[in-house]
């Protein structure tokens, strides 16, 4: 069986899991990079704007390459992480993902469902030309990349890509950036009729004090089961977080595999659990 | 009469009050957790009984920390950690604690354990006592030019080979990467077993690193994705792909078995080998052009806030650094003294002389490296570990799998400040 490992989370460092898109009713959206309007289009994926890789790169005069064999998408020299999905036969990432990697701000335009990319223009100025949210230059550092399957991809839906979410009180922000399955780690495996699943997270401190003991996180399915993490193949460690900090990893649970995790559940002494919705 | 009896009662008062007995009232009782189990904990409990006696006026009570499953819960250490931070949280941490390097680094940013130098008059650390521990365990407990915790069980990395194996085939234990590779090929291809055989983790990448001149962090920054870290995870790689080397999570079981040719784990691995080893074998130093060998470990910190409570663990931790019980506690243990008078002792000396391998581990320290200190550690730890195996197992390029790690770490490293 092949070995699906957590460690595969690595920003820029990820081989592509391309699950294709969601649904049969999409919306779609146009896209312009510069002055140019493409022929092809992007698409809202549960709730993600995609736009096909291809065009966008090739019209911003970006190097790119797609290694088939190793499922590898390298734009600008940087392997590309992300959600990647596969549409019509074309590989499809987050418009923000495509303007990190290639450095080019990109802007997307609700109101007139289009994204546009602005190679001359910085970020603010983008930001303030439609009055929109300019697309970050830079992936998010702080918190992980998802993890992915190496499967390869199948013709039809197979899944949707995991929506990054976030859970806040005064004390804590939680960001779950992706949530996955995975048969083996540091040589362990689930037990027979259990599954492995991955979350991907980062606590942060956004409270004005140091937060010594920053609790335990447990997973619950949609039958309201409750699961512990098993710390043995996860990767968050416990760590005294100053006002700011930052901690991110993984945490493995070991769920039946008819389970359906749709909640992560963090107790603390200090405050009543946060309980974050893994699901749209 | 009235009179009489009152001061009759007066005095009986008086005496009752004096006869409150002066060691329930003074006595000062301390907790110490640990995780030492076995033959680890009855040494640590004879030399704690021993410390009672000497001192009347203190009680220690021991807390052995054991995980109840290290698949659901981590292993020992991991559940000692949870347990001191989880005791801090709440206001009831222990007096005394085993410590390892990243732990104290968060410790002593929140102001939670006591310098040595609070210590004062009859009661402060010597210069003497400063000087005979091992300085590589001596600068890893030290912030700010003052100690915040006592080396305590100590092991380093060390070679394991089968000699009576590189007999047969002539050759000598390998002293660079080069050699080893050259060795793991002859016994490969005449046995048919990998020569080095290793548990894919951050242990093994660490090893060749430092060895090859190579860090884990600098300045505050991950730079074991340089040249030297990218040559490293491409050596695993060539290593195992040619089956030279295989990775595993019984390396040890097979080296024993006679199923591969050399391990590389911590002298903590001699006690056990002893037994277990039906060849004969042999220790020597990690091989590499750099005399610079990761050792692994804790150390005692004391977490109290009471005063007289302070002072009985300072006392406690002084008595288990005191030559003879350091010589005990390493005897009856397998870890290494953390003395120089201790190592260099007759005693000690006379123990390694039956129990040779001892003596590689201390030779050893003299070029031993502690592991980083930084709170972000154990997860870089886990990041590298995860790197091993993306290279080994998925076949992910190597420079682009240390990348990786690094960058993530980076990122750790800076949310950590």
């Amino acid at each position: 069986m092949k070995k699906i490992l957590a460690g595969l989370l690595f920003m820029a460092s990820l081989v592509l899991c391309l699950p294709p898109a969601a649904d049969a009713q999409i919306q779609t959206v146009s896209i312009a990079v510069g002055t140019s309007r493409l022929a092809e289009q992007g698409i809202v994926n549960t709730g993600i704007v995609y736009v096909p890789v291809r065009p966008v790169v090739t019209e911003m005069g970006v190097s790119w390459e797609w290694n088939p064999a190793r499922k590898r998408l390298v734009i600008n020299g940087k392997t590309v992480s992300g959600n990647a999905i596969r549409y019509n036969n074309s590989i499809y990432l987050p418009y923000t993902a495509i303007a990190s990697f290639a450095g080019v701000p990109a802007v997307f335009d609700g109101s007139a469902s289009r994204v546009i990319f602005r190679p001359e223009a910085t970020e603010d100025t983008l930001a303030s030309y439609l009055g929109g949210t300019s697309a970050s230059l830079k992936p998010s550092v702080s918190s992980p990349s998802p993890a992915v399957s190496v499967q390869a991809p199948s013709q039809g839906f197979i899944k949707e890509p995991f929506v990054p979410v976030v859970g806040e009180n005064d004390v804590f922000k939680v960001s779950v950036t992706n949530m996955d399955s995975v048969s083996e780690v540091k040589g362990q495996r689930p037990r027979s009729g259990n599954k492995f699943v991955a979350v991907h997270l980062s606590q942060q401190n956004v409270s004005r004090e140091v937060q010594i003991y920053t609790g335990k996180f447990a997973l619950m399915d949609k039958a309201h089961r409750i699961y512990e993490y098993s710390e043995g193949v996860s990767n968050f460690w416990l760590v005294v977080l100053r006002p700011g900090g930052t901690n991110f990893g993984y945490l493995v649970f070991e769920v039946p595999v008819n389970a359906e995790p749709n909640r992560l559940i963090l107790s603390t002494t200090s405050r009543p659990p946060m309980t974050i919705n893994l699901s749209r | 009469m009235l009179k009489i009896l009152s001061m009759i009662l007066v005095c009986l008062f008086a005496s009752a009050m004096l006869a409150v007995p002066a060691s329930a009232s003074e006595k000062v009782n301390i907790e110490m957790w640990h995780a030492m189990k076995a033959e680890k904990n009855d040494a640590l409990e004879s030399l704690v009984n021993r410390f009672m006696k000497e001192n009347p006026d203190i009680s220690v009570t021991t807390k052995l920390i054991k995980s109840p499953d290290p698949k659901m819960y981590g292993n020992d250490y991991a559940c000692l950690y949870r347990n001191i931070i989880q005791g801090l949280a709440g206001g009831t941490p222990p007096d005394i604690a085993q410590v390892y390097e990243n732990w104290t680094t968060q410790f002593v940013m929140i102001g939670a354990v006591t310098p040595f130098s609070h210590f004062k008059g009859a009661d402060a650390i010597t210069q003497a006592e400063i000087n005979d521990i091992f300085p590589s365990f001596r600068n890893a407990c030290s912030f700010n030019g003052d100690m915040y915790a006592m080396p305590f069980n100590k092991s380093i990395y060390v070679m394991y080979y089968n000699k009576a194996l590189f007999s047969k085939l002539g050759i000598n234990p390998p002293k660079t990467w080069e050699e080893v590779k050259a060795v793991s090929k002859k016994i490969y291809e005449s046995e048919g077993i990998p020569g080095l055989e290793f548990t894919p983790s951050v242990d093994i990448f660490g090893n060749i690193l430092y060895t090859s001149g190579g860090e884990f962090i600098r300045n505050g920054s991950a730079v074991f994705n340089d040249a030297k870290g990218i040559a490293a995870m491409n050596y695993l790689r060539e290593m195992t792909e040619n089956n030279y080397a295989a990775y595993s999570y019984s390396s040890y079981k097979d080296f024993v078995g006679g199923k591969a040719g050399f391990i590389i784990e911590t002298t903590s691995r001699i006690g056990a080998l002893k037994n277990d080893c039906k060849f004969n074998y042999g220790i020597t130093f990690v091989p590499g052009e750099k005399k610079a060998y990761l050792y692994a470990g804790t150390n005692l910190a004391i977490f109290s806030q009471d005063e007289a409570k302070k002072l009985a663990s300072w006392k406690l931790i002084r008595f288990l650094n005191r030559k003879e019980n350091n010589i005990e506690l390493a005897e009856r243990t397998g870890y290494l003294p953390t003395t120089l008078s201790a190592s260099e002792s007759p005693e000690y000396k006379k123990f390694i002389s039956s129990n040779p391998g001892y003596e590689t581990g201390i030779q050893a320290l003299k070029y031993g490296v502690s592991q980083p200190d930084t709170a972000a550690w154990e997860s870089i730890r886990g990041f590298i570990t995860d790197a091993v195996m993306n290279s080994l197992a998925e076949g992910q390029d190597a420079e682009e799998a240390v990348n990786a790690a690094a960058e993530y770490s980076n990122d750790l490293l800076k949310g950590f400040k």
